[in-house]
């Protein structure tokens, strides 16, 4: 099985229950507090999948995981490429996903941000999601579901001047659309992985989507059992080269 | 902090520079020049650069950049660099932060040959210079100049000479000057699109301005990897062509409104900036101070500035027209106060010095200070005020009550509403149904319930009223922070899991439609609500607690100060340090550690502000903004030190500051001694007696064991917490306050927390007595038949739907968190909008027993109180209660905790009614307690808020605008089983819809607010039968019966359907009657929905008449009423229901 991190702390919040859909499937997990990553980014190279869960890192002042973002770039700037290479697996939902976006590691150079939603302001309501046909190894056999579960964010808009959903299709990039126009993000993207197909930052919340008690909406069950399979593919990643 | 050195020739001044700084590089574009061999020697990092053969200067400079753009430089400085730097070149440095030594006393002689041609020139003096370098030559502002004889034997190869000594003394030294200068620069971030703009109109920009010791060269370099997003922002340092043509480019121009926090404010973005820029590797880059702020262009209106926190300035050129004041406070020495016998001396010394005590007991403490034999320091003084207010000691609700029933004649003592009222039932109802869960109530700050064999909850609810008038975001923010530490302290700690809130405001539009007539000094109630909406929204999203109930109520009365009820539920483990959870185990020695944020000015006198009406002149440091970042931090560290057993107790510091909060503690060994000098500090200037009463958020105070000290310290540190060492606790009977080596506060504890006798007040209330509204209430008094038909049921029914105090508010609701922690098993709305009564919180994710959950749900009535404030609090209570029955919640295992609101109940000149508002305070409390009693509820917390009038002008007339009466009741209790919890709409066609009423006397209040009616006057029903109907309706639904529950709250069971009808299924019904049938408002009402093959076990479980079948549920949403051939469609419901605001 693998050894799951999870990152707490410095305005991070949703780190209890992203442990705990970890730990339902089987994972063995380590909540870290991220100054004890910034001081010691070895400490990554000990786990197998990096969570970067939901919250405010660093009160998502200048930009949504802006500040959490330039501290891991920075300090993980060595460990980094040798995670990647001994197949290490990265998600990051909502403000991970910011921060993940923000560390620049879906693209050789960032085209892409994430901005605020259009029209602005933040919305909790639960959200309908595709999953597309992509190189992401943690949606294996879920192409072409639906998922159902909690979209809880201000700056969750895809954007960029230069790169087209096109052109992330082509790459097999595009993991998850919205089914409906949400947040104004560019081809209702609400998901991306990159090149090798092991990081994946989205913005809904599929950890908080595992329950039936959680559904707002008996008709929503069946999805629980896709958002699972979200978790269980990381855990049960073998580790093998992917193709789109 | 190093140079950069540009030089072309010999190099002399290179030397003279590198003698005495470090130098990162140096640039020399001539090779050969001997520089290089200087250089060399000295072991300084060099680019050769030589302009190449056919170069252009772009092209030179170009290759110069690229080199040199990741060097870490404070200053450049040219030492005989022979070429002239572009504008374009120097715009990547701030201003003043490349400077250049020049041969003559400019602006004599600029150019190559400053020596020859002051030579030549036959001047009686040479001289040099060093300047800013500007795109001219040598036109930069002069920074420094030096002069020297010329001699009359002197050869030009002489003067030379000695006019190079001059400059490498010269130069050295204004360098050292300039590194050491303090230096602001502006720094505009803008959208990098059009397409970003939410208005293509409008155009918002960020601002920081960051001080630095030294011109930081590099500033931008660190700020565009740093501070800016290099996809979506751009950011600019000076108004250059590069700027005009970005703002053009998204269709704007330079002028711009721009805005800031006055200095001292809580500045988020700004202390964010900081922690960011830290994290460059670059650490001694030199930044001393960050502020943040915003530029406005475009047409429509900005958000309003608050000029209480905010400036604001409009500008043509916000980069010449910088706005940088640096706090300046002055320490004011501890002094001693001589209290004056005279009453009138001594009255207004006691409003000049905001203490707010009343002369009784200001007497009191005059004849302390006689007694001790010394006179009171100014400290000792703010302690007293502080831990006196009618804040911290509740005074109304302790005193001594002469109730006059005004109908009967008959007078009354009432020995304290709190004993008799609230304890006194509590105790009633624990020993009536002998429970054993109520494991702390009234003596911590909080109540703490046993929930299962694993976990127990606490549970708050405060109010930030008076801050939430001046400043609605930052008083609802600290608001909700505050509760959050109430429960972070109460006991050994708790952890939050869920926030609740109610605000109860003016009309929206309240102050359009007055127009004139509208107090100047009061802010507009849109406004109002934004912020205080905002501040409870950061408040939750912000910390990971998500909100899970809460209600929006409007009344005229409430104009002056806005009600912000703010509550939290927060779980503990029962046992800590293999001890129980609720107590506090401190012990003498063991060390007074604050942890959290700094001290400053905010917040003075927060206490006894609230506890005094708002007059204008109020001072603006009781303004306060919350930093949700430091609290957020703050709780990780406090639950993480719990669970190592770090810590012997802990409080908040809330109102009153380290006075309440080491006050409090230190009745449990009995004293401590702490030393103000040791409190870290936002910036200097703060007196003892401020350091000891600020409010300064995101604090609390930790009774630390002296074995665990340095653990904990180490751990705070870890964890990016400032911690700080006071003093200890002791049994020396006293509070010992030192500051800067003396004594500054020695108050004996038992005269602080028990020489306040009780007040002495008199009340008064009959039904003759009338609310008086302080302006006329807006609401539309249009006809209604006195026969309901199907025209005038629609037309009301929509207006119901729509009115402020029944609308969904969901598109305000959805801007809350209301699922983080992923235990929300209620969601605010359905997915298609209905509306859920209360939240409900699963408790396995938080420790607790599987399957189980604790339901939250509110009720207040404040309308009610027109009529009959007995009446408000029974309704208030069953509003509560029913809500949380409708959610699954068990009326066995059930707490309530109440909140007063009320306007100042103690007469005096300008307030000749208090009696009476103090008898509608006796009689709602009488009604909170009947009801209470009668369901055989318990009470475990609560708190009141005593001074809610705005006294202010309108129409050059002196008014007084007091807040309606309000009883807010939060009602939490037991989920047996959250896997079958219910919905508030029914969920499918062909079920039957029951009515559910313990009550036949209904009043249709709202229905009579819109339209001219005479409804029936508020009653109470039969409260012993109330509180048995809630649990039958419990039994039922454990028999799982009900399929659907909704609570009939205002408007009555026509708008109960519609708001459940709204979605795929609908409700046809028979329901008919008079308007006070249709829309009646009153305890015990539940609409529900059951299985056709139910209905009769469901009916059967309940007295005749009290369970009613009333219709059906339909393939199709809206409502169908068969008596009057009446269609609503959903759609058209739903756009009622959701009307915007």
């Amino acid at each position: 099985m693998k050894r799951v991190l999870v990152l707490k702390g410095e305005g991070l919040n949703c780190e209890r229950e992203t442990a705990a859909a970890f730990l339902r499937f089987g994972g063995p997990v380590d909540v870290l507090n991220v100054r004890e990553l910034l001081s010691r980014p070895a400490r990554l190279l000990e786990s197998d999948i990096l969570a970067l869960p939901g919250g405010f890192s660093y009160g998502d002042e200048i930009q949504s995981g802006h500040i959490l973002g330039m501290a891991l770039k920075e300090a993980l700037k060595d460990v980094w490429p040798m995670f990647l290479r001994r197949r290490g697996l990265a998600i990051g939902i909502c403000n991970g996903f910011q921060t993940l976006m923000k560390m620049g590691v879906f693209e050789t150079e960032r085209t892409m941000a994430l901005v605020h939603n259009s029209p602005a302001g933040f919305q909790d309501r639960w959200v309908e999601m595709n999953v597309q046909k992509s190189k992401c190894v943690w949606t294996r056999g879920m192409a072409g579901k639906k998922m159902r579960l909690p979209m809880r964010h201000g700056e969750g808009r895809i954007w960029s001047e230069t790169t087209t959903p096109e052109m992330l299709q082509t790459q097999g990039q595009i993991v998850f659309t919205y089914s409906e126009d949400v947040n104004g993000s560019m081809g209702r993207i609400a998901g991306i992985t990159d090149a090798s197909g092991q990081i994946l930052g989205l913005m809904p919340h599929p950890e908080a989507a595992l329950e039936t008690w959680l559904m707002p909406d008996s008709t929503m069950n069946d999805a629980i059992q896709l958002n699972a399979q979200l978790f269980q593919n990381a855990l049960q990643y073998s580790g093998e080269v992917t193709h789109a | 902090m190093k140079l950069g050195v540009f030089a072309s020739g010999d190099g002399s001044n290179f030397e003279a520079l590198a003698l005495s700084f470090p130098i990162a590089f140096l640039v020399c574009d001539r090779a050969g020049a001997g520089v290089l061999q200087r250089a060399e020697r000295l072991g300084v990092k060099t680019y050769l650069i030589p302009r190449l053969p056919g170069e252009k200067r772009e092209g030179h400079e170009e290759r110069i950049w690229s080199a040199i753009q990741n060097e870490n430089f404070s200053l450049l400085c040219l030492a005989g660099f022979r070429r002239l730097l572009s504008a374009n070149f120097l715009a990547h440095f701030p201003q003043g932060a490349v400077i250049n030594i020049h041969p003559s006393l400019l602006p004599l002689h600029p150019g190559l040959t400053g020596y020859e041609e002051t030579f030549t020139s036959n001047a009686a003096m040479g001289g040099v210079t060093v300047h800013e370098v500007d795109a001219g030559l040598d036109t930069g502002r002069i920074l420094a100049q030096a002069t020297f004889q010329r001699e009359a034997d002197d050869t030009l190869a002489t003067f030379k000479q000695r006019g190079l000594a001059i400059e490498h003394e010269l130069y050295p030294k204004v360098v050292q000057d300039i590194l050491s200068k303090h230096y602001v620069h502006r720094l505009e971030v803008l959208p990098a699109a059009k397409d970003l703009l939410q208005n293509a109109q409008q155009l918002n920009g960020r601002v920081l301005w960051l001080q630095t010791t030294g011109p930081c060269a590099q500033l931008n370099h660190i700020a565009n990897v740093m501070l800016v997003d290099p996809v979506s922002e751009r950011l600019f340092t000076a108004a250059n062509p590069e700027y005009e043509r970005h703002l053009a480019r998204l269709g704007f121009a330079m002028p711009c409104s721009e805005r800031g926090f006055h200095s001292g404010v809580t500045d988020n973005a700004g202390s964010a900036t900081r922690e960011a820029w830290e994290l460059h590797p670059w650490q001694e880059s030199g930044l001393t101070q960050v502020r943040s702020g915003e530029t406005w262009r475009g047409v429509g209106a900005m958000p309003i500035a608050n000029p209480l926190l905010q400036w604001e300035h409009s500008t043509t050129n916000a980069f010449t027209d910088v706005q940088w004041r640096s706090v300046n406070a002055v320490t004011v020495p501890t002094r001693t106060i001589e209290l004056p016998s005279d009453e009138a001396t001594l009255l207004k010394m006691n409003n000049e010095n905001w203490w707010a005590l009343t002369l009784p007991e200001l007497r009191l403490v005059q004849e302390f200070f006689r007694t001790r034999g010394t006179a009171p320091t100014d400290v000792e003084m703010e302690i007293i005020a502080q831990t006196w207010s009618e804040h911290c000691k509740h005074k109304i609700f302790r005193a001594n009550i002469a109730f006059t029933n005004a109908d009967s004649g008959e007078t009354r003592q009432v020995k304290s509403l709190f004993k008799t009222y609230i304890k006194g039932v509590t105790d009633q109802v624990r020993s009536e149904r002998n429970l054993n869960w109520l494991i702390s109530v009234f003596d911590d700050n909080a109540g703490i319930v046993r929930w299962d064999n694993q976990m127990d909850l606490a549970i708050k609810v405060e109010t930030h009223n008076s801050p939430s008038a001046l400043d609605p975001y930052g008083g609802a923010l600290t608001g909700i922070l505050g509760v959050n530490r109430d429960i972070l302290g109460v006991g050994m700690g708790a952890r939050p899991i869920a926030n609740t809130n109610v605000f109860c405001l003016a009309p929206a539009d309240l102050d359009q439609r007055m127009g004139d007539a509208w107090p100047k000094t009061v802010l507009p109630p849109a406004q109002i609500r934004t912020g205080v909406h905002a501040g409870v929204k950061d408040g939750g999203n912000k910390s990971g607690i998500p909100t899970v109930n809460g209600a929006f109520h409007y009344d005229v009365n409430f104009a002056g100060k806005p009600l912000v009820f703010c509550g939290t539920l927060g779980v503990l483990p029962q046992r800590v340090n293999n001890r129980p959870s609720w107590e506090k185990p401190i012990s003498v020695r063991d060390h007074v550690v604050m942890v959290g944020g700094r001290i400053g000015k905010d917040g003075l006198h927060g206490a006894t502000f609230s506890s005094m009406e708002w007059k204008e002149g109020t001072p603006a440091s009781v303004v306060q903004i919350g930093d949700p970042l430091t609290q957020k931090r703050l709780t990780d560290f406090i639950l993480e030190a719990r669970d190592l057993g770090l810590y012997s107790g802990l409080t908040d510091n809330g109102a009153g500051g380290l006075s309440s909060s080491v006050g409090e503690m230190a009745l449990i060994t009995g004293g401590a001694d702490i030393d103000l000098s040791r409190a870290p500090v936002k910036y200097p200037g703060l007196s003892a007696w401020e350091l000891m009463v600020s409010e300064s958020q995101e604090r609390m105070t930790v009774a630390v064991p002296p074995a665990q000290l340095e653990t904990f310290m180490h751990l705070a540190q870890l964890r990016g917490v400032e911690a700080a060492n006071l003093g200890t606790f002791t049994s020396s009977g006293e509070l010992h306050v030192r500051f800067e080596g003396v004594s500054v506060a020695r108050l004996p504890l038992n005269f602080l927390h028990e020489g306040l006798p009780p007040m002495e007040l008199s009340a008064k209330w009959g039904s003759a007595f009338h609310w008086q509204d302080w302006c006329e209430r807006p609401e539309l008094q249009r006809p209604l038949p006195s026969t309901p038909d199907a025209d005038s049921i629609k037309t009301a029914l929509l207006t119901m739907l729509s009115h402020a105090n029944v609308r969904s508010h969901e598109t305000w609701v959805r801007q809350y968190d209301h699922e983080v922690q992923s235990a929300s098993v209620a969601k605010p709305f359905s997915v298609k909008g209905a509306p859920s009564d209360a939240g409900v919180i699963a408790m396995a994710p938080h420790g607790g027993e599987a399957k189980t959950g604790v339901v939250v749900g509110c009720g207040l009535a404040p309308q009610i109180s027109r009529f009959d404030p007995y009446v408000m609090g029974v309704w208030a209570v069953d509003e509560a209660v029913r809500n949380t029955v409708c959610a699954g919640g068990d009326p066995e295992r059930m707490a309530l905790v109440d909140n007063f609101c009320w306007p100042d109940p103690v007469v005096s000149e300008k307030n000749p009614e208090g009696d009476v508002k103090l008898g509608m305070l006796v009689r709602t409390c009488e009604g909170m307690a009947d009801a209470s009693l009668a369901y055989g509820l318990p009470l475990v917390s609560g708190k009141d808020s005593m001074k809610n009038d705005a006294y202010v002008v309108s129409k050059n007339k002196p008014v007084k605008i007091s807040a309606l009466p309000t009883l807010l009741m939060t009602c939490m209790a037991h989920h047996p089983d959250i896997e079958r919890a219910i919905p508030s709409a029914p969920q499918e066609a062909g079920l039957v819809a029951v009515l559910l009423s313990a009550n036949k006397d209904l009043s249709a209040v709202t229905l009579s607010q819109s339209f001219h009616l005479k409804t029936h006057k508020p009653s109470v029903g039969d409260l012993k039968q109330l509180g048995a109907h809630y649990k039958t309706i419990h039994q039922a639904m454990k028999q799982h019966l009900i399929c659907s529950a909704h609570d009939i709250g205002e408007g009555g069971i026509l708008t109960a359907m519609a708001e459940t009808a709204i979605g795929n299924v609908g409700f046809t019904t028979d329901v008919n009657g008079d308007w006070s049938v249709l829309f009646g408002e009153g305890p015990g009402q539940i609409l529900v929905t059951c299985r056709e093959a139910d209905v009769a076990t469901l009916t059967a479980m309940f007295p005749t008449q009290h369970a009613r079948r009333v219709g059906l549920t339909t393939e199709e949403g809206g409502l169908n009423m068969s008596c009057y051939d009446l269609k609503l469609k959903a759609a058209d419901l739903k756009a009622a229901y959701q009307e915007a605001t």
